[in-house]
């Protein structure tokens, strides 16, 4: 899934050489690419049309609120973030075109890209970003990169050094900067632009479509902005955003062709779509994992046996093929996939093992199974009910019974991080923002391993990606080993779209990109 | 007796103010569940990635972590002076936006509701005076097979023929918002199919009985013309039982728009509760609640009102009424 360009790996690009090489890389490529021939260009022109459900009366467009899938969709396309981030979660260039740390990373230069433009003819200069990044570092924003870089930053320290320069003055090391700068709320705006400005007045940003309407809880368009500073993109004229709550109504305006694209639909989807060629499903690949966690404190969870069976106890390849219809894959009992750059290469996923299961089982005390004293309560979420019904089949017959409740729109207030046995839904994140949630705020498996901590510090503590990669390989270990997470399979988001649709790239920043999108 | 109309106004009054002890009432219990319920209104205000910091900085900002009874005082005067308050999710005023949203539930209501009138009563007549024979047997039994169908499979089912089938209108039927008038059509016939059986099998069963009547009998005798007896005779005192089925049936309407509105995406009042509920947010669903109920006791008034003045007998029943 990691989709780096072989020439210029993550640890090349932390480097100022390693920059401007790639650099030089994209313009070679470029070039190489114009003298092929115009018949490689993307076809241009044309109005896209995406349904998806989660759109909210309650949304607007304050572009540091972000709470479902339709607003980063529909803020991304309008604002960029100051660095890109790839389905690797390894930041490239985007506003800012190179960056560079101190040896002891508290101090981080920014080179913004010259010539971008807002949407109304005003051209970016580093005073926007520092006004953006100190916005959205605000207490009561409440944004995600705030919350990641307050710890470190104090917004004073952001300074300005020309116009296209911008540095960070750390209070403490931190080696995620630009990592937590390509995120989604990481986005710039004009200097000036005050709370009231977003409700009241139209946005502007630099991103690839310009504000045309939005209507919250019902649709959303933009048109191509003609002074975009990635060449040549966006290719279609037009996107239009509409909210369609129902299921079946999506996937019909989607075979009837009153949609090109529809968002977040369910797994039983793929079956309606066989035998429709002008239509196909649209995963995103290893985008979430909705795992078992279980409280380690909670008996019969306390008792490591009891955990081990059932991480022996699952059969991944039935959860891939009955539960996610083919498109998952094996998960490792933790929050990172097989094929993230972080991933220890060596580390094989748990083979279905009933008799060992059952001994284990048996030494933890229980030799006819156990009836587990609370259910599994599950996040109302796409699939999740076909993960949990399999996931009880399973381990019923290792001798781990339990009862399925569904959690409702209140799971998050009401079960998570209360019930000791829950099936929730989490985005893909990088290891150092997922470890950092699960060792803090939302270690919904009350784990603690002084080994883990150990690495983890290790490796936010270094700039090399190949020492990072040999610690987060620990930690990658000791959750699939030893933590309460029960994760068969990781799973995909997935969307459908007219074949004639191309160039979507589905991520995790603004979840579907259409910069790139041609309809043919 | 000798001022009927002092006893009827009397009556008015005490049913009025029913009526707002009704919608207080309901503002009591909707505002005390909200209060209960775990949820959690910073969910859906900062998504689930917000950190324990971001939802208390929230709360705050929003009034959130005050006392329940402030909060309702704050909440209730406002809405005594027509101010519905500020959504917790998006922070706008709720005011406007609810009134938008009213309008086009009303649209889409009082559409069906017409329309539904003008399907079944004609047929309602028609069957009536051709009871028992195959006319009648026939339309009497779709009546009550649509009556028994849900009005999400009957949607779906609208979407399956004239989107996919006949690809004549849109899925989505946000467009009304603009002023497409196409987009109203699927809600209009899912909601109205519903409603006309209703009303098609009161009006034929109360046609029925009034034609029976005796003096109906003695119109008859009398040589009047058939259409002089149902249209003078038979329509006026039959009207009684359709208003009343027409009053019940904007009742289930706005019940029914929850599910219509929510299939077609349907920009109305119905949507906007679902996705406050969703979002969790109280004051928003507090507002829609207190509204729909204002709705529900107003439509019952009115027809109470209209059943009075059709019926001559029930203003003579109001006026000599024991105080």
């Amino acid at each position: 899934m990691s989709d780096h360009p072989v020439e210029t790996t993550p640890e090349r690009l932390f480097t100022r050489r390693g920059f401007l090489q790639a650099a030089g890389l994209s313009v070679g490529a470029a070039t190489l690419v114009a003298r092929t021939g115009a018949e490689a260009q993307p076809k241009k022109g044309g109005v896209l049309r995406a349904v998806f459900s989660d759109g909210n009366s309650g949304d607007s467009l304050l572009a540091t609120k972000m709470p479902n899938t339709w607003t980063p969709v529909m803020f991304l396309t309008m604002y960029d973030p100051i660095t890109r981030l790839d389905n690797g979660f390894q930041p490239r260039p985007g506003l800012a075109e190179s960056w560079e740390s101190s040896n002891d990373a508290k101090t981080w230069t920014f080179r913004l890209r010259k010539g971008v433009k807002f949407h109304d003819g005003t051209p970016m200069t580093a005073k926007d970003v520092a006004h953006s990044l100190k916005f959205v570092m605000r207490k009561e924003a409440a944004t995600y990169t705030g919350s990641l870089l307050r710890p470190y930053l104090n917004p004073d320290k952001i300074r300005v050094m020309d116009s296209s320069t911008l540095r960070l003055e750390l209070e403490k090391k931190f080696v995620f900067v630009a990592n937590v700068l390509g995120l989604r709320y990481s986005i710039v705006f004009k200097e000036g632009t005050t709370h009231n400005d977003f409700l009241t007045k139209k946005p502007v940003g630099t991103g690839p479509f310009v504000f045309k309407s939005f209507t919250a809880g019902q649709s959303f368009s933009a048109t191509r902005n003609p002074d975009y500073w990635d060449e040549g993109k966006p290719y279609v004229d037009e996107i239009r955003m509409v909210n369609i709550p129902e299921e079946a109504s999506k996937l019909q305006a989607l075979q009837a062709n009153q949609a090109d694209l529809v968002a977040y639909t369910d797994f039983a989807l793929t079956a309606q779509l066989k035998g429709d060629s002008a239509h196909e499903p649209f995963p995103f690949k290893e985008a979430a994992w909705n795992g078992l966690c279980c409280n380690l404190t909670a008996e019969p969870f306390n008792k490591p046996q009891v955990i081990k069976a059932m991480k022996l106890g699952v059969d991944r390849q039935q959860f891939i093929d009955t539960a996610f219809a083919g498109l998952a894959t094996m998960g490792f009992d933790g929050p990172v996939p097989g094929s993230d750059p972080y991933f220890p290469t060596d580390l094989k996923p748990v083979t279905r093992d009933v008799a060992a299961a059952k001994s284990l089982l048996k030494e933890a005390g229980y030799p006819n199974g156990v009836d587990l004293p609370f259910d599994l309560v599950t996040v109302a979420s796409l699939g999740v009910n076909n993960i949990a019904q399999v996931a009880k089949e399973q381990l019923a017959e290792i001798g781990i019974r339990f009862k399925i409740r569904q959690g409702g729109p209140t799971f998050w207030d009401t079960a998570y991080l209360k019930e000791p046995f829950i099936l929730p839904d989490w985005n893909r994140r990088h290891p150092f923002e997922i470890y950092g949630l699960l060792t803090s705020t939302e270690n919904m498996s009350k784990f603690k391993s002084a080994e883990l901590e150990a690495a983890l510090a290790a490796a936010a503590a270094t700039t090399s990606f190949n020492e990072q990669k040999a610690q987060y390989a620990k930690v990658i270990r000791i959750t699939a080993e030893q933590d309460g997470y029960v994760v068969p399979a990781f799973s995909p988001r997935l969307h459908a779209k007219s074949t004639k649709l191309q160039g979507v790239r589905p991520n995790f920043v603004s979840f579907l990109d259409f910069s790139g999108a041609t309809l043919g | 007796m000798r001022f009927p109309w002092v006893r009827i106004t009397g009556t008015i009054v005490r049913r009025t103010a029913f009526a707002a002890l009704t919608v207080w009432i309901v503002s009591l219990v909707v505002f005390g569940a909200l209060n209960i319920l775990p949820a959690d209104p910073t969910t859906a205000a900062l998504g689930p990635e917000a950190t324990p910091e971001m939802r208390a900085a929230y709360r705050h900002l929003m009034n959130l972590d005050l006392p329940p009874i402030p909060r309702y005082l704050r909440w209730a005067g406002g809405m005594l002076r027509g101010d519905f308050g500020i959504s917790v999710v998006s922070r706008n005023p709720i005011g406007p936006e609810l009134a938008q949203r009213a309008a086009l539930t009303a649209v889409l209501g009082l559409a069906s509701l017409l329309l539904s009138v003008v399907l079944a009563l004609p047929l309602a007549v028609r069957s009536a005076r051709r009871a028992g024979r195959l006319f009648d047997v026939t339309i009497s039994a779709a009546a009550i097979a649509v009556s028994a169908v849900p009005e999400f499979v009957v949607a779906i089912g609208m979407i399956v023929v004239f989107v996919s089938g006949l690809r004549a209108f849109p899925v989505s039927s946000n467009g009304i918002a603009e002023g497409d008038l196409g987009a109203l059509v699927l809600p209009v016939l899912t909601l109205t199919l519903g409603a006309a059986a209703y009303v098609f099998r009161h009006a034929r069963v109360s046609v029925i009985e009034t034609m029976s009547a005796p003096y109906v009998r003695t119109a008859v005798l009398n040589g009047f013309s058939p259409a002089r007896i149902l249209w003078f005779h038979v329509m006026p005192n039959a009207a009684v039982v359709v208003v009343n089925a027409v009053a019940l049936n904007a009742i289930t309407l706005l019940s029914g728009v929850i599910v219509v509105e929510s299939v077609f995406g349907y920009p109305g009042l119905g949507q906007l509760l679902v996705q406050a509920l969703v979002a969790n947010d109280f004051p928003k669903i507090e507002a829609v609640a207190v509204v729909t109920t204002a709705l529900l006791v107003v439509i019952n008034l009115l027809a109470d009102g209209v059943v009075l003045i059709l019926d001559p007998r029930l203003r003579t029943q109001v006026a000599s009424a024991p105080r």
